[in-house]
């Protein structure tokens, strides 16, 4: 496995199974594939970006190909000097990380965490423990980056169970227009 | 401090009670001689010759005689509330379905005495939707004789979220509605390339122009008065804090508040109670882009969801809207239906293309109840109660800039009157109500008096509801903050909170003193049916799919601001 993380400014919003989509089609042609996705937001500037962030299972590809195919602007390849922040400290969130397919339907804490590279389960007001059951809503995990460790945030759900905060499908008024 | 505030607003004294028409509102002579004589009357208060201005409502009292400020708001005991929704959508949003007039009489049906029709701002709505809508709010408001009806907008804030703006019938109305539209929504000038989304920070400095202009139609004499509310503002967490204290100060007059509690209040009725089984309100976002950092999700909270109902920035004590308050700057909260389709009604969109004609057409009748619907009727489930000195357009935006103003779920409530005065040392005697301000000097007390009028009758779901607990909520004025995007107010809490009494009628009558007070403070309160509470008394998060909104019931009273002298 590559642990050179490359990175692209997207130039367009990009849901995440578009990003995927894309991704897994720019890099295919060159015999790669993105083994771990990630997104972070860029405000440096009054419009915020969303880059993304991939490590290949071989040696990277021409990055500025791929962002070509992405319809994004190269960032840059992280592989020389300290890792960014979204990467190994905070703000970072997990698109596709290692045992990401493991998991579609209710399962208990301790389960999550020892079966996908999640590192720990937090929940909004607390009160979990590792049998707690979380409903994953068809294994669709968005982890974040905090301190370097994968943690996935779930609050309280019907049933007495667990649900991520983050959802794939969030009411879209206007059918999200705007 | 000061807002520039240039006229008092006591000059709805040419309407006529009880009728919806109110002919001189946009009238340019009209506004300017009234706007003539305000100013005398004012004069005659500055001085000493009585003090009958009312509802001046910005907070910032006048200078007056012994260099004693004039308090807002002065307590009268008399105020009546009219009940209302400033956020209701019919077929003429792309995403709604229902004819004007139907609103409109389910409005009635349920009891309210003044709504706004808010369809979604765009290009399409600018062009081909105002026409059509505005002849049917007018046919509305001859049928409906006992309802205030006002055309509005759901303005798409640029960089941020969506927000109310209307204005009462008028010569000008409709016409400063569309060119505000065509200048300043977000979805219009993404459109127009202007800005790169209708939600990204480079719409900023468009939010801000937009509400100066709708200042300056008022100022113009081109209107008589114009209000913006920020609606659903935590949903997506991309309302900053900077942004809702730049829209407060570019325009005081006009951006003068928020949805305390969103609408969609059906959204989180249980599966098996047929319901839609999503979050209450559709809260049910997390961070993107254009969302504001600071609101990140935690172990401790998540902004991103309701709380009993409300939002977060509301139904926090010590959050976001305490952060504004203790600024000693106004901000009020609301609540409204934000009424799409209906929770169990048989109808579904017209098959009309929105984009073409700006309108689905009129809906069809599927003969089926739809429990994927998230939304109640307007005056179902949540009311905006405004003290409102006379059944008028202005009287009750008057109200409603003046912050005399309750947020109320569920006919918890059906008014309350509040006095705040000086009852040791001197200070203002008589006292303010809801969104007042009122002064003591140094070391002297101030007691807050409520007077609670319960729920008269069962609400729409046939239940009468039981107001058990009532929370007295305050903290200091601590000035301006430094840090435009501050979100907290961490001396904000709790003072008391008044168990009611189960066998309590009609009335309750709740006092608290604050005694030897040293320094400028603000209170508010709120109660709830004490069903759902955590062992702090606050309101609990909001559970997707586990939410019958009429069994966490609660109301949120705007705040008065007390004055140290001294």
């Amino acid at each position: 496995m590559s642990a050179v993380w490359q990175a692209v400014v997207l130039g367009r919003a990009l849901s995440d199974d578009h990003l995927t989509a894309a991704l897994d089609g720019a890099l295919a042609p060159r015999g790669r594939r993105a083994v771990e996705v990630r997104t972070h937001v860029d405000r440096s500037s009054a419009v915020a970006r969303t880059v993304v962030s991939w490590r290949t299972d071989g040696h990277p590809a021409d990055d500025a190909r791929v962002a070509t195919d992405l319809d994004g602007e190269v960032l840059g390849p992280a592989g020389d000097g300290p890792p960014p922040p979204w990467l190994d400290g905070s703000g970072g969130r997990c698109v596709r990380f290692p045992g990401d397919d493991a998991l579609s339907g209710v399962h208990p804490v301790a389960e999550i965490v020892a079966v996908t590279a999640i590192d720990r389960v937090d929940a909004v007001g607390g009160g979990l423990d590792g049998d707690s059951p979380v409903d994953t809503l068809g294994g669709w995990l968005r982890p974040t980056v905090v301190d370097g460790q994968l943690v996935l945030l779930v609050e309280p759900a019907e049933a007495g169970r667990w649900r991520p905060v983050e959802i794939r499908d969030p009411h879209q008024c206007c059918g999200g227009a705007h | 401090m000061g807002h520039g505030h240039d006229h008092p607003h006591d000059h709805d004294h040419t309407e006529v009670a009880g009728s919806w028409r109110d002919p001189e509102a946009g009238d340019r002579l009209s506004v300017s001689r009234r706007r003539f004589l305000a100013g005398a009357v004012a004069a005659g208060a500055a001085a000493g010759l009585g003090s009958t201005v009312a509802g001046l409502g910005q907070g910032v009292a006048a200078a007056a005689p012994k260099g004693r400020p004039t308090p807002v708001n002065p307590w009268t005991g008399t105020n009546r509330f009219l009940a209302g929704d400033h956020h209701i959508h019919t077929q003429f949003s792309p995403d709604a379905q229902y004819e004007v007039e139907t609103q409109v009489s389910k409005a009635a049906e349920y009891g309210l005495d003044w709504m706004v029709v808010t369809d979604h701002g765009g290009t399409a709505h600018q062009k081909y939707s105002i026409d059509q809508v505005t002849p049917r709010i007018e046919a509305s408001r001859e049928a409906h004789r006992d309802l205030l009806v006002y055309q509005g907008l759901e303005w798409n804030i640029p960089g941020a979220e969506h927000a109310t703006v209307f204005l009462p019938p008028g010569a000008n109305s409709v016409e400063i509605l569309r060119a505000f539209e065509a200048g300043y929504d977000g979805s219009v000038l993404a459109d127009q390339k202007k800005v790169v989304r209708s939600t990204s920070g480079d719409g900023e400095p468009f939010a801000l122009e937009a509400l100066r202009y709708l200042d300056q139609q008022v100022r113009g004499g081109r209107a008589e008065i114009a209000l913006m509310f920020a609606n659903h503002p935590a949903r997506r967490g991309i309302d900053s804090p900077h942004e809702i204290r730049n829209w407060r100060d570019a325009a005081p007059e006009v951006a003068v508040g928020m949805e305390g509690a969103p609408g969609h209040q059906a959204a989180g009725i249980p599966l098996d109670m047929r319901g839609p089984g999503k979050a209450r309100g559709y809260y049910d976002f997390a961070p993107t882009e254009d969302s504001f950092p600071g609101y990140a999700p935690s172990a401790t909270e998540n902004p991103y969801r309701t709380y009993g109902g409300f939002d977060w920035m509301t139904a926090k004590v010590g959050g976001l809207w305490d952060s504004l308050l203790a600024e000693g700057r106004p901000w009020w909260v609301t609540s409204t239906s934000d009424s799409h389709q209906v929770w169990l009604d048989t109808l579904e969109p017209g098959e009309q293309p929105y984009a073409t004609t700006g309108s689905r057409g009129t809906p069809i009748d599927t003969g089926v109840q739809q429990t994927g619907y998230g939304d109640f009727w307007p005056g179902y489930y949540s009311s905006t109660l405004v003290a409102a000195q006379r059944r008028t357009y202005v009287s009750v935006m008057r109200g409603l800039q003046a912050g005399q103003v309750i947020a109320v779920h569920g006919r918890l409530i059906e008014g309350m009157d509040v006095r705040v005065r000086a009852t040791r040392g001197d200070g203002d005697a008589r006292g303010v109500t809801l969104g007042g301000r009122t002064h003591v000097q140094r070391g002297g007390d101030v007691q807050v008096e409520l007077t609670i009028e319960l729920a008269a009758g069962p609400n729409a779901a046939g239940m009468v509801p039981k107001l058990a607990k009532v929370d007295l909520i305050s903290g200091p004025v601590t000035g301006a903050a430094a840090d435009r995007d501050t979100l907290s107010a961490p001396q904000t809490s709790v003072v008391e909170t008044f168990e009611v009494p189960a066998g309590a009628r009609k009335r309750v009558r709740l006092e608290h003193t604050f005694r030897n007070v040293q320094q400028s403070f603000y209170l508010r309160v709120r109660g709830s049916d004490g069903n759902q509470l955590d062992s702090a008394g606050n309101p609990l998060i909001d559970v997707a799919g586990a939410e019958d909104p009429f069994a966490d019931l609660w109301f949120y009273a705007n705040p008065v601001f007390v004055d140290v002298l001294g």
